[in-house]
């Protein structure tokens, strides 16, 4: 394996523990942990066939091997930003049903402390 | 006795007008109104608390949308037959609301809206503003086929299917085009009455020119989308 294969390795591995220990400490939500973990292993897997990548890539009519590479993390990258823009969207959502909630929650509050007031 | 009728008074850092809209309310109409206080960071909250003003306090700012539908929300749970837009800003003049509602009642309508347009009125607008409404007139003609004259004007009577409409989906900023689109894909019927409208009573327009582009691309957008699909 030449240095290029041993750093991608390196740097796949450091992702994939960083991932493990983030879940690990709670800051990633099982479900989005098992995303990146999927991601970190997939990574792992990558830079340990790089070599087979050649052929593949060639198959593909593809000359530079990279360029797949680039192809495939783009469009999954893109893939896991709408994904999470979704739920972005979702959680606003979500946040602005629970703005009115607490207002008009206040509001009724605000209106029986009259009436008890008054009585 | 409370009034089948609700007035919705959307309301953002509106300190300076929000007490002589309500007053001015107060003395034309028998109506009930609730303001909706936009997560204000002005004096508006001690303005509505001091003078005892019917009023809902978002603790954060939604926006248009938000606080519109937020007084929908309140309008459906107590049960009104009809709610009614009416600004902060003084724009809207409170002795066209009995027009209105009687507009709606007669023609059986599910909105009808307060238009500057559809007859001779004394408004006169920035060109800008009027080129800009009249875009909205004809995008609507194109994808709704409704003739709007005045599709920016807030100043609009729902009735009670509306609301119940309204207070599941309800855009969150610049919702008065949007939803006329979407309610004509569903068969509402909307009408127009003639309404004099004022100059501002307080604060500054809230359309820059940045704003006003991306009010015209955000509403053709989702106007030509949602009428699609």
């Amino acid at each position: 394996m030449g240095t290029v294969e041993w750093i991608t390795i390196f740097a796949t591995t450091l992702f994939f523990i960083q991932v493990i220990w983030l879940t690990a400490k709670n800051k990633l939500t099982d479900k989005h942990a098992f995303i990146w973990l999927v991601f970190a292993i997939g990574g792992v897997l990558v830079a340990l066939g790089l070599p087979y990548l050649n052929d593949i890539a060639a198959k593909l009519g593809i000359s530079y091997m990279p360029s797949l590479i680039f192809m495939v993390t783009f469009l999954l990258v893109l893939s896991l930003l709408i994904y999470h823009t979704i739920i972005i969207s979702r959680h606003e959502k979500h946040i602005k049903y629970l703005v009115q909630e607490v207002a008009y929650l206040g509001k009724e509050i605000e209106d029986i402390q009259k009436s008890v007031g008054k009585k | 006795m409370k009034s089948n009728v609700l007035i919705i008074i959307p309301a953002y850092n509106e300190e300076q007008s929000i007490l002589q809209t309500v007053t001015l309310l107060k003395q034309t109409t028998q109506y009930d109104y609730i303001v909706i206080n936009d997560g204000s960071t002005d004096t508006t909250y001690s303005i509505l608390q001091e003078h005892n003003i019917e009023s809902i306090t978002l603790p954060i700012n939604l926006g248009i949308g938000g606080a519109m539908q937020t007084g929908y929300k309140y309008a459906k749970r107590h049960n009104y037959d009809f709610a009614i837009q009416l600004d902060a800003d003084g724009q809207h003049n409170p002795k066209d609301l009995q027009l209105l509602v009687s507009t709606i009642q007669s023609t059986g309508a599910d909105m009808v809206i307060g238009s500057r347009f559809f007859e001779k009125t004394n408004y006169r607008g920035a060109v800008t503003r009027r080129a800009g409404i009249f875009y909205f007139y004809a995008l609507l003609k194109l994808i709704a086929g409704i003739s709007i004259t005045d599709p920016t004007s807030g100043y609009r009577v729902v009735n009670k299917r509306v609301i119940e409409q309204f207070s599941k989906d309800y855009p969150v900023d610049y919702p008065e085009v949007e939803v006329l689109a979407k309610l004509a894909k569903k068969g509402y019927q909307i009408q127009e009455v003639k309404v004099e409208m004022n100059n501002r009573q307080g604060g500054t327009s809230s359309i820059t020119n940045v704003k006003a582009f991306y009010y015209m691309v955000k509403v053709t957008f989702f106007s030509i989308i949602r009428s699609i699909f």
